[in-house]
């Protein structure tokens, strides 16, 4: 077992040393030798259009384009055939609220303060939409806020539009939104119908100005309540369960708070359907970019904001463990102008904290030194741009789930897990083992890999490393 | 039988108390451990067979111990805090267990205060089962002549019984997302104050 082999990147991955070749290179040259834009060409002068599409406890795989057996999700799949599908994309933390807070911020959740679902949102935080907003933008947040604490008065938003029943999570039928701060009646029974009607209404407005606009979907969280006109799709669809499945892993040892309760597999395609039905409602949105004739200066970007489990590792719902069902997303980025051979499926890894610089980049405005993540527009420009060779994955412990406090490096072959307490240590090699069935730490092999590892993990976490 | 004298009798304290408590933890014991063991088997069938039946009966060792143990208790001649603490064995147990498996994560405290309320939820089911099993087993009893009153005194039989309908009326508002977010707020007010 070789530490090296681990730390490279993978072969096929697209991932080489060097400078990237900038599309803007590129494109100049393409004019002095053709005299002509080329079909890519981004429009000059203006910054594009941002629309961010962010939903809830949404598996990596739970998308047509990424294989699923079943689900059917044509307008995000769109989108990967227009843009780019990130393979491996992961976050930082996988729980909601510091996932969130890391998409906005570009920070790490040890940075920005939300550690978990009970640690309120700090308004000194730094988002991408302020910044957006000092540089031009109209901007929007639209949908499931869920950061503890009060709402916040965010600055930089012309629109916000949430609500808080549920203590934020929201209710799929006849949910209560707050408008600008107007606490406002349901006006569509259905919530992810009525969120898209909002997005609606601020795409349709005339504007001068570039927008960007977050639309944060309750869906797919707990408790998968489908409209009705889908409850009764994939009903002879058999949920591929993973191998050691068992239909009491959702009632025991703790899982019983995820709230999962009922037969699995009805869940399971309550779950399918609630995607199906906000993938509907993307592409009402898409529609309307089309209509608008703004969709070919619009970059779309859909992400969800951590994993979820059906019973791999005998665990349910909510990530939080640092396995690769909990902290893969799906991730996908439609960007007219910028993404060089759309339809391509990139391998280098990113992060939910690359969101936010890579928004600014593409919006042209400067990304603060505070920001953690690194863009990934040069992915998108070039399909061998180099990506991360290892990355951070943190948790900290959140009531009443019994997962310990938590840190990990994550490379593209292999990921080292320290536990704190007397769980202990982790180590899996990814590339034989992507089930992460056989941890390695217990043998000597495994022990000499994980060390180096581990030395890479403390360069990663200076500051988790101080805050303890 | 003609009738039973509590604590008294043929039936020593091994019989009447130790021997059903040791039972019901054993198989309790059992159980778990062969959930847990049942990851382990290869083969689909087997271990979801394995699972499901060890984790049925997991479950059935912790919340209806008392269906079979007080019953056995209470006409071996167990005294009530013998027969109450046979029935509510497992419970105890299993709470324990599970907050051990807490404080992997959390401190002592924390683990605690997350077991006494889960203690609140169990125990309320568990007395109230015992509540109606005591009477059954009266009523049983003076079926066969035995000179006892079939009902017991009311604050024993009424209190647990009430106490269980509220703690299901608390667990039944909003889809049980009532009592989890007050299980939090409790935790954030003693914990993250």
């Amino acid at each position: 077992m070789d530490p090296q082999r681990l730390l490279a990147p993978a072969r096929g991955s697209g991932a080489v040393p060097g400078r990237p070749i900038r599309f803007g290179a590129a494109l100049l040259a393409a004019l002095l030798l053709f005299g002509g834009s080329p079909g890519q060409a981004r429009p000059p002068d203006r910054p594009p259009n941002i629309l961010f599409i962010l939903s809830d406890n949404q598996r990596w795989d739970f998308l047509g384009c990424a294989g699923h057996p079943f689900v059917a999700t044509p307008h995000l799949d769109r989108l990967a055939r227009e843009g780019v599908r990130f393979a491996n994309a992961f976050v930082t933390t996988s729980l909601c609220s510091p996932s969130r807070a890391s998409f906005l911020t570009g920070q790490y959740a040890h940075t920005h303060g939300v550690r978990d679902n009970l640690t309120p949102w700090n308004n000194e935080n730094l988002t991408f939409l302020e910044l957006l907003k000092q540089a031009g933008y109209d901007t929007a947040f639209i949908g499931k806020w869920h950061m503890p604490g009060r709402l916040p008065e965010l600055r930089g938003l012309d629109l916000f539009v949430t609500f808080t029943a549920q203590k934020g999570q929201g209710r799929y039928f006849n949910c209560p939104l707050v408008v600008n701060g107007r606490e406002t009646p349901a006006a569509k029974p259905y919530l992810t119908e009525e969120l898209t009607d909002h997005a609606l209404r601020f795409l349709g407005q005339t504007r001068e100005r570039p927008f960007c606009l977050v639309l944060s979907h309750k869906a797919v969280h707990h408790p998968w309540q489908p409209p009705p006109d889908l409850a009764d799709l994939y009903r002879h669809e058999r949920p591929p369960f993973p191998r050691g499945f068992n239909p009491l892993v959702f009632l025991t040892r703790g899982n019983l708070f995820e709230g999962m309760i009922g037969l699995p597999a009805r869940l399971y395609r309550d779950y399918a359907r609630v995607v199906t039905a906000m993938d509907r409602e993307i592409g009402r949105v898409l529609e309307r970019l089309d209509q608008l004739g703004i969709a070919d200066r619009t970059v779309v970007i859909f992400a969800s904001d951590n994993g979820f489990f059906w019973g791999e590792h005998r665990l349910a719902g909510t990530g939080r463990w640092p396995y690769e069902e909990s902290i893969r997303i799906p991730f996908l980025v439609r960007a007219p102008g910028i993404v060089a051979n759309p339809g391509r499926r990139a391998e280098q890894m990113i992060l939910n904290i690359d969101l936010a610089p890579s928004v600014l980049e593409m919006a042209g405005v400067p990304v603060p030194k505070s920001m953690e993540g690194r863009s990934f527009l040069p992915i998108l420009e070039a399909a061998d741009a180099p990506g991360r060779q290892a990355w951070l994955y943190e948790y900290f412990r959140d009531f009443p789930f019994g997962v310990p406090r938590t840190r990990a490096v994550r490379t593209e072959g292999a990921v080292y897990i320290e536990f704190e307490g007397r769980r202990g240590s982790e180590f899996y090699d990814l590339r034989v083992d992507p089930r992460q069935q056989e941890n390695l730490i217990r043998t000597r092999e495994g022990r000499r890999v994980a060390d180096e590892l581990k030395r890479v993990l403390e360069t990663l976490d200076p500051q988790a490393a101080r805050a303890e | 039988m003609a009738g039973r004298i509590e604590g008294t009798g043929h039936s020593g304290v091994w019989h009447r108390f130790l021997l059903p408590l040791f039972l019901s933890l054993g198989v309790m014991i059992a159980s778990r451990a062969a959930y847990a063991a049942s990851s382990r088997i290869d083969s689909q069938t087997l271990c979801q067979a394995a699972a499901v039946i060890s984790g049925l009966i997991e479950f059935a060792s912790v919340v209806l111990a008392a269906l079979f143990v007080y019953p056995v208790c209470y006409f071996r001649g167990a005294t009530l805090a013998e027969r109450g603490a046979a029935g509510s064995a497992s419970v105890t147990l299993w709470l324990g267990l599970d907050s051990y498996r807490m404080s992997a994560a959390f401190t002592l405290p924390e683990s605690l205060y997350y077991g006494l309320n889960l203690a609140l939820i169990l125990f309320s089911w568990n007395l109230a089962l015992m509540a109606v099993l005591e009477l059954a087993c009266r009523f049983a009893e003076k079926k066969k002549g035995a000179p006892v009153r079939v009902l017991p005194p009311l604050p024993l039989l009424l209190l647990p019984l009430l106490f269980f309908i509220g703690v299901i009326y608390l667990l039944s508002r909003e889809g049980g997302t009532f009592t989890f977010y007050l299980l939090q707020d409790g935790y954030i007010a003693l914990f993250r104050p």
